[in-house]
């Protein structure tokens, strides 16, 4: 257990898009994220929650600041190691069409050119977990409904056991029941894990639900 | 059927446009693709490549192929780089387009999961990009087979030697042969591409998820099209045999006229040597083309006209009469290309009247016509109003006072004759409709016209090469007058005989066997 150990920290980050802009999405902004938590943040739209994710990950680079991933420094470097070792779970349109649902699932591990024995251990020890039946496994995602999709896409976050896992709204698009079961899916896997998590999420109920920590911006 | 008797030079044909096709396709694609590549990560590149290549596009096909003949001359080499240059643009855009159109979000999501560049290549933008560039394949395979079409006129072989034989021989059934083969073959060739592109077969081929359906309908497919090649090539092998021991290249204008006379050439010189002939006949653009292949030795043997020597090679005043003798000196002087001597019959331009009203009114020359002129409809060919030896020099020798004038296509000029819309015509002395419509040629008694002898040219090194090439060659001066020639066309225009047939009955009348 790595509980009070600080994750990810953030130091005096500052970002816009539009780099002529006087007020800033992000302006001068610190944070820590202990690890084993369940990190949500929320607010408004366009408040800046996405970016602040986006910037974690390394997809946006900040105007100034510095960014920790478990004391290393996050640079060009680094960045592809780094987020190996993180999980990225968006909306279940982000499954790559082109592959099956089981080539999705392993993306990751693929990456890493792992023994592909290992890796279908891994993906059937995941399945009954988030409740996928194995028949989806050759099924193509525009096949598969909302809900499998995004079971799907939990999975190709969390089968290379990420320490981090970061989630950009990954239930927006669902149906309320859906929503719910998936909710306590990951509250599960959380529990289980103790994996670190960052969540995205416009609805304060979701982040009340889930977090152990939030965060509004 | 005629056309079942020549079977084997229609496959002939089909087998070289089966390679030149495939052989550009190759190319377009490889080069098209990595081109695509190139843009989409370079913005650089983007600036110049893609107005480059769309300013390509708009050039015409047949320019683009005379632009490359004084860098690369005549045949096989020029029709390989235009036709690739050319096909480039739909593979470009599309695998450019392809790639710029994922969705960011999948971007993002390979990212984010740790994705090289070169794995976010590999795994997300090229298998997504691929229906994209498939589709652009599709409009290259299409565009290429029917530009190979055209190759034709710089002498790189295909079906399109068909049509444009069929066209300047007025063989119909050639030139349909011809256009349909082409039409037949671009549609099994996107036929062919459009079965990768279906169902995603190519794309989850190369992201292993094909299913057996998938990989049998592809393979079947690529297995068909591989035997057709490797029975093509098969085919073909006899003939590039005989390239390799002693070869020379004749060639021809693409006129029925020029396509006997190349038969005759090149029949001679088989008949009489062991040496091999390759005919590059129905070259586009004729001498403007021909010349400079002889000068840089793509083409050995063929033959012109001395007025066309005198005027577009060797540059003399139009104002000067042709002169054999300065004709022949300059001209090896200058370029090491010998004439070899005169064949007997000129082909200059003449004025024609149907015989029977010549003969009703008696008109014998073009000074008698000048005379009647009121009573005629004159009728001609845009060029030759236009021509300073033609139409606008001629009033001044001959001041006519015709009736009408028509200015018309080349071909349509004796159509309408036929139909009495006009009753004199310019025609040129060797045509095969002067016998055909029963016309007059009248005599040129101011002798105004430029003479336009026929005669052969070889390069210099060819004689040195064999040497028994000049004595064959020299047999055939004087053997063919205005009449025999015109005879000749008559027989390829009008009774559809080939040009090889007419050719090898006239080398039978002419009795001319050397020793072998």
């Amino acid at each position: 257990m790595e509980n009070n150990k600080i994750a990810i920290s953030l130091k005096n980050i500052n970002f816009d898009y539009d780099y002529s802009k006087k007020d800033l999405i992000l302006d001068n902004l610190s944070l820590d994220i202990e690890c084993g938590s369940f990190f949500c943040l929320t607010g408004e739209s366009g408040c800046g929650k996405s970016t602040l994710l986006k910037i974690i990950n390394g997809l946006l680079i900040p105007k100034s600041g510095t960014i920790k991933i478990y004391d290393t420094t996050l640079s060009p470097n680094n960045i592809i190691n780094i987020r190996r070792d993180m999980g990225y779970i968006l909306q279940g349109n982000s499954l790559f069409p082109h592959y099956t649902a089981y080539q999705n699932m392993t993306y990751c591990l693929d990456l890493e050119n792992k023994d592909p024995e290992e890796s279908r251990k891994r993906i059937e020890e995941l399945l009954p977990i988030v409740h996928l039946d194995p028949e989806v496994l050759k099924k193509f995602p525009s096949e598969l409904s909302g809900g499998q999709r995004q079971r799907v896409g939990i999975i190709r976050g969390i089968a290379h056991k990420p320490r981090i896992i970061l989630m950009d709204e990954p239930f927006s698009a669902l149906d309320p029941e859906t929503r719910s079961s998936l909710q306590d899916l990951v509250k599960d896997i959380h529990q289980e894990t103790h994996t670190t998590l960052v969540m995205v999420t416009h609805s304060m109920s979701e982040a009340e639900k889930l977090g152990t920590r939030i965060y509004k911006m | 059927m005629e056309i079942w008797k020549q079977r084997s030079y229609f496959l002939n044909l089909l087998c070289e446009h089966l390679f030149i096709s495939t052989a550009t396709v190759i190319l377009v694609a490889i080069f098209g693709i990595a081109i695509g590549i190139w843009v989409f990560y370079s913005s650089k590149a983007k600036t110049f490549v893609m107005p480059t290549i769309n300013f390509l596009y708009t050039i015409p096909s047949i320019a683009m192929f005379g632009l490359f003949i004084p860098i690369v001359g005549i045949g096989l080499k020029n029709a390989i780089i235009v036709i690739v240059l050319y096909g480039l643009l739909p593979i470009v855009r599309n695998t450019y387009i392809g790639m710029k159109e994922v969705p960011e979000q999948l971007v993002e999501a390979a990212t984010g999961l740790g994705s090289t560049p070169i794995q976010l290549f590999k795994k997300i933008y090229f298998p997504l990009a691929l229906p994209s560039i498939l589709s652009g394949l599709r409009i290259t395979v299409v565009m290429d087979i029917a530009l190979v079409g055209l190759a034709a006129l710089i002498g790189a072989g295909g079906l399109g030697e068909s049509i444009f034989r069929g066209l300047n021989t007025m063989n119909t059934q050639m030139l349909v042969t011809g256009s349909l083969g082409i039409s037949l073959f671009a549609i099994w060739g996107d036929k062919f591409v459009s079965v990768f592109e279906k169902n995603y077969n190519f794309q989850h081929l190369i992201t292993h998820n094909a299913s057996k359906k998938q990989k049998r309908v592809m393979f079947t497919h690529t297995f068909l099209f591989l035997s057709i090649l490797l029975a093509a090539i098969i085919y073909q092998i006899p003939n590039t045999n005989k390239n390799n021991s002693k070869n020379i290249i004749v060639a021809s204008k693409p006129t029925s006229e020029q396509f006997i006379l190349g038969e005759i050439i090149s029949q001679s010189i088989e008949e009489n040597t062991d040496i091999h002939v390759t005919r590059k006949f129905g070259i586009g653009g004729g001498t403007t083309n021909i010349h400079p292949s002889m000068v840089s030795g793509a083409i050995d043997i063929y033959p012109d006209y001395t007025g066309t020597i005198w005027l577009s090679v060797l540059k003399k005043d139009p104002s000067l009469q042709v002169n054999i003798n300065v004709l022949k000196n300059d001209y090896h002087e200058k370029y090491n290309l010998n004439w070899i001597g005169l064949l007997g019959f000129n082909n200059t331009y003449a004025i024609a009247i149907p015989k029977s009203i010549a003969e009703e009114k008696n008109i014998n020359t073009i000074s008698d016509l000048v005379e009647h002129s009121r009573d005629f409809t004159f009728g001609a060919e845009f060029d030759f109003f236009e021509r300073p030896d033609a139409y606008k020099g001629l009033i001044k020798v001959y001041p006519f006072k015709f009736k009408k004038l028509y200015e018309l296509d080349i071909n349509l000029r004796y159509k309408a004759l036929e139909q009495g819309k006009i009753n004199a015509v310019d025609a040129f002395n060797t045509d095969a409709q002067i016998n055909a419509l029963k016309l007059k040629v009248l005599e040129d008694d101011k002798q105004y016209f430029p003479s336009y002898e026929a005669g052969i040219i070889a390069r210099e090194e060819i004689l040195k090469k064999y040497p028994e090439l000049k004595d064959i060659l020299t047999q055939l001066n004087g053997k063919i007058n205005n009449t025999k020639m015109r005879q000749m066309n008559y027989e390829v225009e009008i009774l559809k005989k080939t040009p090889q047939e007419v050719a090898k009955e006239f080398l039978i009348g002419l009795n001319l066997n050397l020793n072998k």
